[in-house]
C-alpha cells in the first residue's frame, strides 16, 4: 500500500531533507566518471595507510618511539585479537590480509567524520561489495585447497547426525548461507551502517542550518540540533570502528570455518 | 574467544533464518506466480523458517 | 512525501522482537556474570531464544516487502 502526501513544489522552497541523492557526487572532471570523491578518497586512504606504517616501521627499535608504538599496537591488535585468538596456529598466513582489510575499512570509515572530507567511502555500495567478494573468494579458496572441492562442498551441504529426509530442507539453506547470504550480509552491513550514519549527520547539520535561517524562535532551537550532531559524530566514530572490527572478525571466522576439519 | 564465538553464532543464526526465508519463500513465491495461487508463499515462508530453526537447533542447541 | 505504509508497520512490529532480544541477552549476560561456568549450559538456550524472537522480526521484514 503506497501513501502520497501533497508536497509538490516544496522541493524549491523550504527544507530539502537529505536523501540518497546526496551520496551521488558528480565527478571533478567532466566526462571522467572515475574522478569522483569516493574513488579519490579510497586512493588517499591507501596513501595515508602506507605512509603511516612505513614511517612507523622504518626505524624499529627495542625502545619504540611514539609512532612505532602506535603502528605496532594497531598491528598487534589485529594480529593477536583477530588473527591468533580466532584462527589458531595458522594465523600468520592471514595476518597480512586481515590487517590490510581492517586498516583500509577503518580509515575509509573514519573519513566520514574528518572535517573537510566528511564522506565515508564505504557508503557507496560498490566498495563493500568488492571487499566482501575478496573475502568470499579467500575463504572458499582456502577451504577448497584444504579439503579438496568435493569434500569441501560435502562438508558444507551435509552436517552429520541428521535423518536423511531432513537434508532436503537443510541443504539448500546451507548452500544459500555460504554462497549468497554470507557475502551479502557482510557487504550490506558495512554499507548500511555507513550510509545511515552519514545520512543521520546530514539531517541534523542541514536541519540546524535551516533552522538558523528561520524566525527568532527557530533560531533559538537550532543550537540543539548542532549539539545532537556533535554527539552523533562521536557515536558515529564508535560505529565506524566497530564496523571495521566486525568485518575483519567475520572474515577471520569464515576463514576459521573453512579451515576446520569437522566441518 | 568465547565472546567472538557468540558474535559468530549471532550472525550465523541471522544468516540461516534469512536464507531460509529467501530460499523456501522464493520457491513458494515462484509457485504462486506459476500456478496462480496464493498459499504457497505463506507455506514456503513457514517451511523456510521452520527448517532454519531446525538447522539452528542442530548447530547450537544439541550439545 | 511518498512511501509505503508497510514499512511503518514493520517498524512497529520490530519493537517487540527488539525488546525480546534485549531481555534474552540481558538474562544471558546476568547468568554468565553470576556463574561463568554456566556459560555452556546457557549459550544454546540463549541462542535458541534469540532465534525464536528474531524469527518474528524477519517474518515482518519479508512480509513488509511481499504483501
Amino acid at each position: 500500500m503506497r501513501v502520497y502526501a501533497a508536497t509538490e513544489g516544496v522541493k524549491d522552497e523550504g527544507f530539502n531533507p537529505p536523501d540518497a541523492g546526496d551520496f551521488n557526487l558528480p565527478p571533478f572532471i567532466d566526462g571522467n566518471s572515475f574522478a569522483t570523491k569516493p574513488i579519490l578518497l579510497a586512493f588517499f586512504s591507501v596513501l595515508i595507510i602506507s605512509v603511516f606504517f612505513i614511517l612507523a616501521a622504518r626505524k624499529s627499535a627495542v625502545v619504540p618511539s611514539k609512532l612505532q608504538f602506535a603502528g605496532e599496537s594497531i598491528y598487534g591488535f589485529v594480529r593477536n585479537d583477530l588473527g591468533r585468538d580466532v584462527i589458531g596456529h595458522e594465523f600468520m598466513r592471514f595476518a597480512p590480509y586481515l590487517f590490510t582489510l581492517f586498516t583500509f575499512i577503518l580509515v575509509n570509515n573514519v573519513f566520514g567524520i574528518v572535517p573537510f572530507i566528511q564522506f565515508p567511502t564505504m557508503s557507496r555500495v560498490s566498495f563493500p561489495y568488492v571487499l566482501a567478494a575478496i573475502t568470499f573468494f579467500v575463504f572458499h579458496y582456502i577451504g577448497v585447497r584444504r579439503h579438496g572441492l568435493i569434500a569441501y562442498l560435502k562438508g558444507i551441504m551435509f552436517i552429520p547426525g541428521v535423518p536423511k529426509p531432513a537434508y532436503i530442507l537443510i541443504t539448500p539453506l546451507e548452500l544459500a548461507t555460504y554462497f549468497i547470504v554470507r557475502p551479502m550480509t557482510l557487504s550490506l552491513r558495512l554499507f548500511a551502517n555507513m550510509f545511515a550514519g552519514h545520512l543521520l549527520l546530514l539531517v541534523f547539520i542541514l536541519g540546524g542550518e535551516h533552522l538558523l535561517q528561520g524566525v527568532i524562535g527557530l533560531k533559538l532551537v537550532s543550537p540543539f540540533s548542532f549539539v545532537v550532531a556533535i554527539a552523533l559524530t562521536f557515536f558515529e566514530f564508535m560505529v565506524q570502528c566497530l564496523q571495521a572490527y566486525i568485518f575483519t572478525l567475520l572474515t577471520a571466522l569464515y576463514i576459521t570455518g573453512a579451515l576446520a576439519d569437522e566441518h | 574467544m568465547s565472546a567472538k564465538n557468540d558474535e559468530n553464532a549471532f550472525w550465523t543464526i541471522f544468516g540461516y533464518m534469512l536464507s531460509g526465508l529467501l530460499i523456501w519463500g522464493g520457491i513458494g513465491y515462484g509457485l504462486d506466480w506459476w500456478l496462480d495461487t496464493d498459499f504457497f508463499l505463506l507455506g514456503g515462508l513457514l517451511l523456510g523458517m521452520g527448517s532454519a530453526l531446525y538447522l539452528i537447533w542442530l548447530r547450537f542447541g544439541r550439545e | 512525501m511518498e512511501g509505503t505504509l508497510n514499512l511503518v508497520g514493520f517498524g512497529l512490529a520490530a519493537i517487540g522482537p527488539g525488546i525480546a532480544t534485549g531481555l534474552i541477552f540481558a538474562a544471558y549476560i546476568n547468568g554468565v556474570a553470576r556463574q561463568p561456568e554456566a556459560r555452556n549450559v546457557l549459550q544454546p538456550i540463549a541462542f535458541l531464544g534469540f532465534a525464536l524472537a528474531e524469527a518474528l522480526a524477519l517474518f515482518g521484514l519479508v512480509l513488509a516487502f511481499v504483501l
